[in-house]
């Protein structure tokens, strides 16, 4: 039995995605018993994250600033947005190095049974932004049934607005053996195929 | 291998073939259904299980039924099948709640042990062990040993809903491929949220049509899929029925099961019959698209695969299967079963294991030989159940009733089950 307050703790740890109640347990202890070296410094970081972080009310990336970093760095290319379900995506983008352009971020895809609309997704923002200043706009949704669903709508949103759409390619990963492929990945390589 | 020798059958077969056979050669239950722990080996090509009514025949078939992916034969909740032990009047649950059922067996690449239970009742999933290392997926176990089962459950096919006769295929098909059964739950959830946006349509909210598209389009090509993974099913099994037919013409036993077509019949099939994929993809697309109103005013989707039906035609008697007397829809169920078992052998690299839960029932005798002999021809091993020891007697003295089988493949063992005790029986 401990104290309430590391109860309170636990249990708030426990609320964290992939931790059950042992290893939140096992945390709190962790960082009960390294006080200054993890405690404090974790206790001001989360503090000072929670005062500056704010959504960009522009791309919906999440940052200290709004506009955020990405929407305001003029060595990136205005003209290119490129639409991604989650800040995550928008980060393993980064991570790649492969993309210099700027993004919207909807925050899911489109879901109907779970209230998720377009407004969720601020996909008018995206629109009005399309119109004004983008010269393309690429998809890079999920290759999952609700990512491609969402990818078609906004083709479909976009048709009329005069922008280019493209989509990242599916199909064999780098690196991949085409004998551990499943049959859906190899369909979508066959269709994507290019002239070398 | 071949620990016990069975006098009289089996003799004409070399005992190293059978041992390199295909099959369960070994079952261990423990906490299963009523049986405490029971330990039952195995070495024969076709096993036959005898008891009373509630004995635990079919907790045998059950247990085996594990060995593929979902939820066994009975489709049961995990939790349930553990076993439980009388205390006062009520039935309450062993303590530890957990039930396992581990089977040595052999398939093409050799022996193979697989573990699968509960570790404890309220866990939703059930844990696989494939030579002692955890399976990624359920799916892992359809590469060690196929599965196929008939119950009397079944018995009712051609008079259930369509709903229960298209699920009854769609399980044929997840034999074949995996993937079906993630597309029938995407085209599912795609149609709902279709319905969704026509209610709120309906109901006076602004109509976004772009979003309504973009549900079609996926509805189409997930429903298409679905429709032609289904299609190709059929093809195969009426091919199996089918060749049966010609092939067997001068076999008596063959022939005594009744010839059998299956068509699905519905729209989208109906366009998947006439036109290419593509093609059927856009009809169906623009179908929907069409119907808007009228499935808002509905409030269902009139058209797609979840309205197609399964339609069974006894062809010597050239009678739909619903129509048939009660015998002669077994005898239709046991042809399509042993069809689906055929081009599942074809499919996989072995022949599957078929579990036959009281497939003698509402046999005639002569059908019963018919059934026997094409078991007995069968390159996979059998399990039957079944009330009395009679009606298997032809079985056990297959040399003399059975003449017309050139050679028999191997020992038939049989065991009669009593509350939770498996006991052998020698052949006559």
């Amino acid at each position: 039995m401990a104290a309430p307050e590391i109860e309170h703790l636990i249990r708030l740890l426990t609320r964290l995605p992939g931790l059950g109640p042992r290893s939140a347990r096992r945390l709190a202890l962790h960082l009960m018993r390294h006080r200054a070296q993890l405690l404090d410094p974790l206790a001001a970081a989360l503090t000072e994250a929670g005062r500056v972080l704010t959504e960009c009310g522009t791309c919906g990336n999440i940052d200290t600033r709004n506009p955020c970093v990405v929407c305001t760095d003029p060595e990136r290319d205005a003209g290119l947005i490129c639409i991604v379900e989650d800040v995550a995506d928008l980060w393993a983008m980064e991570r790649s190095g492969a993309y210099r352009g700027c993004y919207h971020v909807l925050g899911g895809t489109l879901s109907a049974l779970d209230g998720k609309g377009p407004e969720e997704l601020k996909i008018p923002i995206l629109v009005s932004r399309a119109r004004e200043s983008a010269r393309e706009v690429v998809l890079a949704t999920s290759a999952t049934v609700a990512g491609q669903t969402t990818a078609h709508y906004i083709t479909e949103l976009l048709a009329k607005a005069q922008v280019t759409v493209t989509q990242i390619a599916h199909g064999v990963p780098v690196g991949g053996e085409l004998d551990y492929l499943d049959d859906g990945t190899l369909m979508a390589a066959m269709k994507a195929r290019h002239k070398v | 291998m071949l620990a016990q020798s069975h006098p009289g059958v089996g003799a004409s077969e070399p005992s190293d073939q059978q041992g390199g056979q295909v099959g369960v050669r070994k079952l261990i239950l423990n906490n299963f259904r009523n049986y405490a722990s029971v330990e039952l080996s195995v070495d024969a090509a076709i096993v036959v299980l005898t008891g009373a009514n509630g004995a635990g025949k079919t907790n045998i078939l059950e247990a085996l039924s594990f060995l593929s992916p979902g939820r066994g034969l009975r489709n049961s909740h995990l939790g349930e099948v553990t076993h439980r032990v009388k205390q006062c009047e009520n039935l309450v649950q062993n303590s530890s709640d957990g039930w396992s059922v581990r089977v040595h067996l052999t398939n093409t690449n050799g022996p193979v042990e697989i573990g699968t239970g509960l570790a404890s009742a309220d866990r939703a999933k059930r844990t696989i062990l494939i030579n002692d290392l955890p399976a990624r997926s359920q799916n892992d176990l359809a590469n060690e040993v196929g599965i196929v089962w008939m119950t009397p459950d079944m018995d009712r096919l051609f008079h259930d809903s369509s709903g229960q006769r298209r699920r009854f295929l769609d399980r044929l098909v997840y034999g074949f491929d995996t993937q079906h059964a993630a597309r029938i739950t995407a085209y599912t959830k795609t149609i709902r949220e279709r319905a969704r946006l026509l209610k709120a349509r309906r109901a006076g909210a602004p109509t976004d049509t772009a979003w309504l598209s973009a549900l079609e389009d996926t509805a189409a090509q997930q429903g298409i899929a679905v429709a032609a993974a289904r299609r190709d099913i059929i093809q195969r099994l009426n091919g199996a029925l089918g060749e049966g037919e010609l092939v067997d013409r001068q076999n008596e036993h063959r022939q005594a099961l009744p010839g059998v077509r299956i068509t699905l019949v519905g729209k989208v099939d109906g366009w998947l019959e006439s036109c290419p994929a593509a093609e059927a993809e856009d009809k169906f697309r623009t179908a929907l698209e069409l119907e808007r109103n009228s499935d808002a005013a509905a409030g269902r989707t009139e058209t797609g695969p979840h309205r197609s039906d399964l339609e069974t035609t006894h062809l010597t008697q050239n009678c739909a299967a619903v129509r048939c007397s009660t015998g002669e829809q077994k005898a239709i169920l046991l042809a399509m079963v042993l069809a689906y078992a055929e081009i599942l052998s074809h499919a996989l690299p072995a022949s599957p294991i078929m579990l036959l839960d009281e497939a003698t029932a509402h046999l005639d005798s002569r059908r019963r030989i018919a059934l026997f002999a094409r078991l007995i021809a069968y390159p996979g091993q059998v399990w039957m159940t079944g009330t009395d020891l009679a009606p298997f007697a032809p079985l056990s003295n297959s040399v003399s009733t059975l003449t017309q089988i050139s050679v028999l493949r191997g020992p038939v063992l049989h065991f009669e089950v009593e509350d939770g005790q498996i006991i052998p029986i020698s052949n006559p």
